[in-house]
């Protein structure tokens, strides 16, 4: 349900300025265990969309689905369409979703440890133009400086900066980042929430961001899903969810009102699952 | 459960023929050698490519007593700890590298002090050859038991039973030991069981060790099963077979590697009713020992592709499918239990 | 001199067999154990082509089955358990391997053929060196700088560098994570269908053939897995400890590549030029 009372029509049109839309998409890990039970979301063409939920909601496994690579882990779509400036990407494989300009920014900062800064922004499918190192190092002087040490040597805000960087050289036009400041210091998760709106700004990229820190999250994006065991519970204009006392109360953690048991809340859930 | 199976154990030679008493006997042996290997690989999952020469070493021991210090001291109860106890020494010694290295390297270094010990054995027999002037087959005495000589295939039968549940008993046990768990840690994750605390170095040389002081002890029966020292009978292949047994019985399993064993030792006489039966060309019974290879090399790829638990992991499913009929999974409530 | 030309062939050869290892270790960290039966079958198929038909006819056969074996070893034994512990991947490639000398012996029944290359010969010094010695020379030349230059400076030896750090995220990268594998398994065989035809012509096709191709993994051991140049190193290393030990004791000289492995094991686990950190990948 939208936050408005409104059903969501089903199949919403195809608007031109649509990048990616999934419908009632459905995931099944080692063929019996359902992390993703029909879920739809929408990513408008240059606009930055969060997702967001408690742990083992099945936020990574939506992104997984999304950029293709649930056949290499042991997850199948079961049901659902994903569909990507109007074509359908449903099971394609990495490679492919990345020549298309899906790129990832894997969860818990992957890079490639054995190579150095310089050589992970160019171990890539496409030629690397020098403009684009250019701009990754215009973006992250930090790196620069860094630029022949092996990767695994980085700390864990460089990681994330060169994760990017990486990313950007794959020339996107949907990034899906998960977890952007896992582990890292607030102050850095601050400066890198800021660089992806700006990326997302200037350059127009979409965005679809899985986060744990809800508020970050919500307060940078456009538009805000939240994802509870498999299912969308919430989503609106992040001005909207933030906004909403429901919101606020349970992936916020600040309650305007008197602060109610965990038995109420509880109460509270249920009756809200059980209407919407 | 146990008692009865032991009485029908006991029973056995009364039933069949030596024929097939023989067969079993080859099947104790493979028991004991693929026992230690699933210890050195099956639980501490260092890959063990070099079987074959600690069999060898406990083959020369039983050569080395029988010819060096005299037949009236080719007594199981000296051979065997002798053979247990230079099958150790090796396994610590082949080990070695282990300690420092892993995965792969352990592998290739087992493969190397397989040919190193090889080529000792060869040059150790040329000396017996020349030197001592053995002749070219060099046999040996029968096994003393001190109460009574081993040299019926019955005589063998109940020797080798023993043998093979002490050691199927021994090795449970060790599997439950704290070395049991340290080993089983290493498999899974080298380096976390060296964050936990645990000695991996000690275990690995540990799991080495009890590994090769198994296989030396096979090796020895194996010499005196056949009242012969032969080298080149123990080749790559022999190692092939051994990792074959408890790949295709189900790693890390005590009865996976006693099925094993059976499994392979078994399979060749098969195999040959089925060449036989079917008219095969010539070739494939003239080359008998490469046809056998080749279908182990079978066997283990297919195991491995897709019943990584081998015979064991098969039979548990098939168990479980009928118990829990009609239903897929276990119901919630018995698992807690 | 002598000595000098028969470590230099006896270094090529072992270069170029540790040169397949090193390319398939390389993309997959797997040591690739089924090259020595690659190496038999393809070897005794040429041989056989070859009484039949012109010698380039049971060339190109010979190099198609390599490449076919090697493609085979990739799809069979790596695709399937990628993502499972190394060591089944070790288990797989010696299955193969195993299941191919043992097709080779039942259809060739161990029997010794003669390659005939057309050769030459010349005189090197006071020694005449035959032209099959010669071109084993320059193809382990050609192949080691060939080698070097592309894993060094050009984007296929990044790719596969990627493509053994983290196989999933060179896929979401857009690295042709498959063709890299297949790739390298391709050229590793064919790599020892070349000292196939060198060792073959040179001492006969037989089952000696599959051993002597276990070197190959010697000798990218001794070297340091990941590096060509470590592996020239300890080709030419174990190329001059073997030529040296055959004077006195042939037998001992096939054993002694074997030694050095042990003692490099300990004393240098991580090979002569390798990495240290590369030990704690496999």
């Amino acid at each position: 349900m939208t936050l408005d009372g409104a059903m969501p029509t089903t199949v919403p049109a195809l608007t031109p300025d649509l990048l990616l839309r999934v419908e009632r998409l459905e995931v099944v890990y080692h063929r019996v265990a359902t992390a993703v039970q029909g879920v739809s979301l929408n990513v408008p063409r240059g606009k930055m969309v969060t997702l967001i939920g408690p742990n083992g909601a099945g936020k990574t496994t939506v992104l997984r689905a999304i950029g293709g690579f649930t056949a290499a882990e042991v997850a199948t779509i079961r049901d659902g369409e994903i569909a990507y400036m109007g074509r359908d990407i449903r099971g394609m494989p990495p490679e492919e979703t990345v020549r298309m300009g899906i790129v990832a920014v894997p969860e818990r900062v992957k890079i490639f440890d054995t190579l150095t800064v310089k050589e992970n922004l160019r171990a890539s499918g496409f030629p690397v133009e020098k403009a684009e190192m250019q701009g990754v190092w215009d973006m992250f002087p930090q790196l620069w400086q860094r630029r022949d040490v092996r990767a695994v040597l980085l700390s864990g805000g460089e990681r994330q900066m060169l994760a990017l960087g990486a990313a950007l050289c794959c020339k996107p036009s949907l990034m899906l980042i998960d977890e952007l400041s896992l582990g890292l210091a607030p102050k850095i998760a601050t400066d890198l929430f800021r660089l992806v709106r700006k990326l997302n700004e200037e350059r127009g990229i979409a965005i679809l961001l899985v986060e744990q820190n809800a508020r970050a999250a919500l307060e940078l994006a456009d538009i805000g899903y939240i994802i509870e065991s498999g299912r969308i519970v919430f989503e609106g204009s992040s001005e909207k969810l933030l906004g909403h006392g429901d919101v606020m109360e349970f992936y916020l953690g600040r309650s305007d009102e008197r602060s109610k048991s965990f038995r109420d809340v509880k109460q509270y859930r249920r009756k809200r699952r059980w209407w919407g | 459960m146990a008692i009865a199976a032991l009485v029908a154990a006991a029973i056995v030679p009364f039933v069949f023929d030596t024929y097939y008493l023989s067969l079993l006997n080859l099947v104790f042996i493979a028991c004991i050698g693929a026992i230690g290997i699933n210890i050195t690989t099956g639980y501490a999952g260092q890959v063990n490519l070099g079987q074959a020469g600690f069999l060898l070493v406990g083959e020369f021991v039983a050569g080395a007593i029988a010819i060096h210090i005299g037949a009236i001291w080719a007594n199981f109860w000296i051979a065997a700890p002798a053979a247990m106890i230079a099958g150790a020494a090796v396994g610590v010694i082949v080990g070695w590298p282990a300690l420092r290295v892993r995965g792969l390297y352990v592998t290739l270094a087992t493969l190397a002090a397989f040919f190193v010990i090889q080529y000792l054995g060869l040059r150790y027999i040329e000396y017996l050859q020349q030197t001592l002037k053995t002749g070219i087959d060099i046999k040996l005495s029968a096994l003393d038991l001190l109460f009574m000589t081993v040299s019926s295939e019955r005589s063998w039968y109940y020797l080798l039973l023993s043998v093979t549940v002490v050691v199927i008993v021994a090795a449970t046990g060790l599997a439950h030991t704290k070395a049991g768990r340290a080993w089983q840690a290493l498999r899974e994750h080298e380096l976390m069981t060296e964050v936990m605390g645990i000695d991996v170095a000690h275990y690995k040389l540990i799991a080495f060790a009890v590994g090769a002081s198994l296989a030396s002890l096979a090796g020895m029966l194996f010499g005196f099963y056949h009242h012969s020292v032969n080298p080149e009978a123990f080749t790559v292949e022999v190692s092939v077979q051994y990792l074959a047994m408890i790949i295709i019985g189900g790693m890390g399993s005590i009865a996976g590697a006693v099925l094993g064993a059976a499994f392979v030792v078994l399979i060749p006489y098969g195999l040959e009713w089925v060449l036989d039966t079917f008219n095969a060309p010539s070739q494939f019974l003239i080359y008998f020992s490469a046809v056998r290879l080749g279908v182990f090399a079978f066997l283990m790829l297919i195991f491995l592709l897709l019943e990584p638990e081998g015979l064991i992991g098969l039979w548990e499913r098939i168990r479980r499918f009928f118990v829990l009929w009609p239903f897929r999974f276990q119901p919630l409530e018995e698992k807690r239990r | 001199m002598n000595l000098a030309i028969d470590v230099a062939t006896l270094a090529s050869i072992n270069f170029l067999l540790g040169l397949g290892i090193v390319t398939v270790y390389k993309g997959t960290r797997i040591l690739n154990f089924a090259l020595p039966g690659v190496i038999l079958a393809t070897a005794y198929l040429t041989v056989t082509v070859a009484s039949h038909a012109p010698l380039v006819v049971a060339l190109a056969a010979g190099a198609l089955a390599a490449a076919a074996l090697g493609a085979l070893t990739f799809y069979v034994g790596i695709l399937p358990i990628l993502g499972r512990p190394t060591y089944v991947g070790i288990l797989t490639t010696v299955a193969i391997g195993f299941m191919l000398e043992s097709i080779v012996t039942i259809i060739w029944k161990v029997e010794i053929r003669n390659l005939n290359l057309p050769s030459a010969s010349f005189t090197l010094g006071d020694r005449l060196v035959s032209s099959d010695q010669a071109i084993m020379w320059m193809a382990a030349l050609g192949a080691g700088i060939l080698f070097g230059v592309v894993y060094r400076y050009t984007r296929v030896g990044l790719w596969l560098a990627a493509t053994a750090d983290e196989n999933l995220l060179a896929r979401q990268r857009g690295i042709p994570v498959m063709m890299v594998l297949l790739a390298s398994f391709v050229i590793a065989a064919l790599l020892g269908y070349v000292v196939a035809l060198l060792l073959g012509a040179r001492q006969g096709v037989t089952m000696a053939l599959g051993s002597a191709a276990l070197r190959g993994l010697v000798v990218a051991l001794v070297g340091g897995l990941d590096s060509v140049l470590g592996a020239a190193l300890a080709a030419v290393l174990l190329g001059g400890v073997e030529a040296w030990v055959v004077q006195t004791d042939p037998r001992l000289a096939t054993v002694v590549p074997y030694m050095v492995l042990l003692a490099v094991l300990i004393w240098r686990p991580w090979g002569l030029l390798g990495t240290p950190e590369e030990l704690e990948r496999v």
